[in-house]
């Protein structure tokens, strides 16, 4: 349905985006994840043409969009900030997009009654949006784009301004919401816990460039880069040097891993705490009580006078004592 | 240093002292604003008054006008200041602040000094006509006039106001989200529609309350429709002067001066609630300029740049010039012009041309101003000072005296002026009316500035600065003094500056061998002769000058402190 080949922006001479190319299927739900500053606003607003791109294409149902203003291109943005008319009440809110379309009135009476109680808001017709709180402007902001029933939904970091239980409800609620309507969508964020739990495909976006462009389960297995696993928060990254072939010396002793460095030269390796692997030895320096279980931050307990890394985290059944030095099984893997 | 606590420890105020610090500006009112005010409403009143059918068509006649004539002015300062605002807000330019800055220089000028500007410029003795006949002979401008008709109020007026739309809606659209524009546009608004159901609702309450504040200005204005147009155009205002004293008929000039009180309260009403909506509808964090970047938009910004750059800046210079320069020959003058460079104009201003009681030589004009200012800056710091100290941690009490400071704003300087002539009688001869008229004008001004400084004077500064070992005096002269100085040398600055330039309410009152500046710079004007005309151009100079150091004199103060404006 929605294809970007090769576009790139820049403001100032400063690039912003380089060579982005991705497709979007029917009923796909995509997300760019990336921080604050890679361009993930940009390639939404230029698909909503409210942008337009230095180079390459954007089309849909291979119809290339360039010269279409955005007002016809019938797609809808939810923005983080709600962006709710203030002047208009919650019913012109999202009658608004149906309005520009000319659609009877009774036809918009039922519309938005249906999708005030979709989004569990009925009965809110005649609330002044001032009166609202945060998760109900953006259940009214979200009504508002499915409203002319768009054929691509863009998300510009929705739950962004809400907090963690709001969150947690809302996402549930866009989830079955695309899932029912079938709308391709996009879904732009800079957090990773909303990344997976939404995503058929997650699309890694660093310095202006799409690093990563694969399924939750497999960016999950093999984040295959440092820039991933750090944004995705997965695992704990050290640094080790290869020393032999399947050997690779890091501060928590000599792992047995097969990586593509040559010997002599410094590689970044992910572990993650797993059931079967490698035994370290780690130093416990601080414990975090979580849900049924102990946190330690750690460092490397064996070659202490080399550590080098922020610390890992582990999870542990039973609490140790600060200073101890524990065993962990960990399953290693390189990094590029 | 007790003293200190009593005056300036606002908040434990008792009662009865609050009543006294109120009683001088109170009495004040009383005696010089309410007490007229009766007078004025006592002759209005009057069977005979109100069924006088030549005073109903003088009425009728001048109220017409006066909505005539401000509602044009508005639609022309909106068809400059809606574009001007969308410059300012949208844009970024080389220049952009000082053209800024020059645009809001005239709402700060005497109007005497506006209408001298205009008329060095495009008058009948002005630069453009002289010098396009001095260049140009065989042009054909015979019956050329610029004085006298209602273009030159109209462009007067435009030339105040322009800065209020600027304001106002420049504020409003900048801080107007561009993101809900974008929003109704991927919701399939097209552009129109986007500003038909968007921008502008969004903007209603500024433009509504700008539109108000200048239909406001335009209806109570005065010296520029009698300078620039004479007493044919007969608004409210200027019926009310010539009804006071050309050709007296006080009962009517009353009824009038209750007419126009009637119409500025409702606007002022209007424009209290239009612009309550103004702060409360749109989102101050988002203000975007951009350089112009299309044709179409550096056509726009270069084109208005410019247009607003003549229109601002050429009458405050052609007045400097045309003070300078001989175009033409002096009264009576026989002999050989010298065309060109003069200083004949301000020597003129020494020397007393005919001898007679009412003809001092004009620079006594300006040492008469000098003493007016001077005793206003006194009378209103005296009766502002006490006033500002009870509101600088208000009770409901002060809450509730506080409008009444407020209400000889609301009225005109000449209807002030005529409450003097119907309550003083010939005691106004007395050379004391003119300051008090003037405190009257100053003395919320004066409040307004001092209140905020002396409520900024925060305790734990001083607390803080007594725990750090300074002793009380110490205290006082690093902290209250230092912010109390400059709030006091602002609203003397102020005082000050409004008294020098105040026409109104001088020009019914004052003694005709007393004339202050603007009373001889309209005396020039109205005299035939390049070389009267010439010396109302170097006072207008004059007080020009006095008027923009004094106005950059408050802003640097300002500047300086962090007050509530």
């Amino acid at each position: 349905m929605l294809e970007l080949r090769h576009v790139s922006k820049s403001f100032n001479q400063k690039s912003i985006l380089q060579n982005i190319s991705f497709k979007i299927k029917k009923g796909e739900t995509i997300c760019l994840l990336g921080v604050s500053g890679s361009g993930k606003s940009t390639i939404l607003k230029m698909i909503a043409g409210l942008e337009i791109p230095d180079g390459g294409q954007i089309l849909f149902n291979n119809i290339d969009l360039t010269s279409t203003p955005p007002h016809l291109r019938d797609f809808g943005l939810v923005f983080q900030d709600f962006n709710l008319f203030p002047h208009l009440n919650v019913f012109d809110n999202i009658a608004f997009g149906l309005k520009m379309r000319k659609i009877n009135d009774n036809q918009i009476q039922l519309r938005v009654a249906a999708l005030l109680e979709q989004v569990n808001l009925s009965g809110f017709e005649k609330r002044n949006i001032s009166e609202l709180s945060g998760g109900e402007q953006q259940r009214v902001a979200l009504a508002r784009a499915l409203a002319p029933q768009p054929r691509l939904l863009m998300f510009d970091e929705p739950l962004g301004a809400l907090d963690k239980s709001l969150k947690d409800d809302l996402l549930n609620e866009i989830r079955s919401i695309l899932h029912n309507e079938n709308i391709p969508a996009i879904y732009v964020t800079h957090d990773a816990e909303e990344a997976f739990a939404i995503a058929d495909r997650i699309l890694i976006l660093q310095d202006g460039v799409i690093i990563r462009d694969d399924t939750p389960e497999e960016i999950w297995k093999n984040p295959k880069y440092v820039e991933v696993a750090k944004i995705l928060g997965i695992g704990n990254v050290v640094e080790g040097e290869v020393i032999a072939k399947n050997k690779v010396k890091t501060e928590f002793g000599i792992l047995n891993i097969d990586c593509k460095q040559n010997q002599g030269e410094k590689v970044d390796l992910l572990l993650t705490q797993s059931s079967k692997g490698e035994v370290i030895n780690v130093k416990v320096e601080d414990i975090v009580y979580k849900q049924n279980q102990f946190e330690v931050k750690s460092r490397g307990g064996v070659l202490s006078g080399e550590a080098v890394s922020k610390g890992v985290k582990f999870l542990i059944k039973e609490k140790p004592k600060i200073g101890e030095t524990i065993k962990v099984n960990v399953q290693a893997g390189c990094l590029e | 240093m007790m003293n200190k606590q009593v005056t300036l420890d606002a908040k434990n105020i008792p009662v009865n002292i609050r009543l006294f610090l109120w009683l001088p500006a109170f009495l004040f009112l009383l005696s010089f604003f309410f007490y007229p005010l009766t007078k004025i409403f006592s002759l209005t009143f009057d069977f005979s008054t109100l069924t006088n059918e030549n005073n109903l068509l003088i009425t009728r006649n001048s109220l017409l006008f006066t909505f005539y004539q401000a509602t044009l002015s508005t639609i022309l300062t909106f068809i400059l200041g809606i574009p001007s605002a969308i410059l300012f807000s949208k844009y970024d330019f080389c220049g952009k602040s000082f053209l800024r800055a020059i645009t809001a220089v005239p709402f700060m000028l005497p109007t005497v000094v506006v209408a001298a500007a205009f008329n060095s410029l495009l008058g009948s003795r002005g630069l453009i006509p002289l010098l396009s006949s001095f260049f140009f002979p065989q042009l054909p401008i015979t019956n050329y006039q610029f004085t006298g008709t209602l273009t030159a109020i109209l462009i007067a007026h435009v030339f105040y106001n322009t800065t209020i739309v600027i304001r106002i809606v420049g504020n409003a659209l900048s801080q107007l989200d561009s993101r809900l524009e974008n929003s109704a546009r991927v919701l399939g608004a097209d552009s129109f529609s986007t500003w038909r159901y968007v921008t502008f609702p969004l903007l209603r309450p500024a433009l509504l309350a700008s539109a108000l504040l200048v239909f406001m200005f335009n209806f109570t204005s005065f010296g520029v429709i009698l300078l620039l147009g004479g007493s044919n155009f007969a608004t409210l205002e200027v019926e009310i002067y010539i009804r006071a004293l050309q050709l007296p008929n006080l009962n009517l000039a009353a009824m009038l001066a209750i007419i126009q009180l009637f119409f500025t309260l409702i606007f002022s009403i209007l424009y209290t609630r239009t612009i309550n909506q103004v702060n409360t509808q749109t989102n101050p964090q988002f203000s975007q300029t951009q350089k112009p970047k299309t044709f179409k938009q550096k056509i726009f910004v270069t084109t208005l740049c410019f247009l607003l750059s003549a229109f601002f800046i050429l009458p405050l210079i052609s007045l400097p010039i045309r003070s300078l320069t001989r175009l033409e020959a002096d009264r009576g003058q026989r002999d050989e012009i010298q065309y060109g460079f003069t200083t004949d104009y301000y020597q003129e201003l020494f020397i007393n041309r005919r001898n007679s009681l009412f003809y001092v030589p004009p620079f006594q004009a300006a040492i008469n101003s000098l003493s007016y200012a001077g005793m206003t800056v006194l009378f209103s710091l005296a009766l502002g000072y006490p006033v500002a100290i009870a509101l600088a941690k208000p009770t409901q009490l002060d809450k509730f005296l506080d409008p009444l400071l407020l209400l000889p704003l609301g009225s005109s300087a000449v209807m002030l002026g005529l409450g003097f002539i119907l309550s003083f009688g010939r005691l106004i001869s007395s050379p004391l009316f003119v300051p008090i008229a003037h405190t009257l004008i100053a003395l919320p001004f004066v409040i307004r500035t001092l209140q905020p400084a002396i409520k900024s004077i925060p305790d734990k500064l001083r607390q803080a600065a007594s725990t750090l070992g300074a002793s009380p005096f110490k205290v006082w002269r690093t902290i209250d003094f230092l912010i109390l100085s400059r709030a006091t040398l602002t609203a003397a600055t102020f005082a000050f500056t409004i008294s020098l330039g105040e026409f109104g309410a001088t020009l019914l009152i004052n003694r005709p061998e007393y004339p202050t500046i603007p009373i001889a710079i309209q005396r020039f004007l109205s005299q035939p002769g390049g070389l009267n005309y010439g010396q109302a151009m170097a006072m207008a100079t004059l007080l020009m000058i006095i008027t923009t150091t004094s106005i950059l004199l408050i802003e640097k103060i300002r500047l300086n402190q962090t007050g509530e404006f």
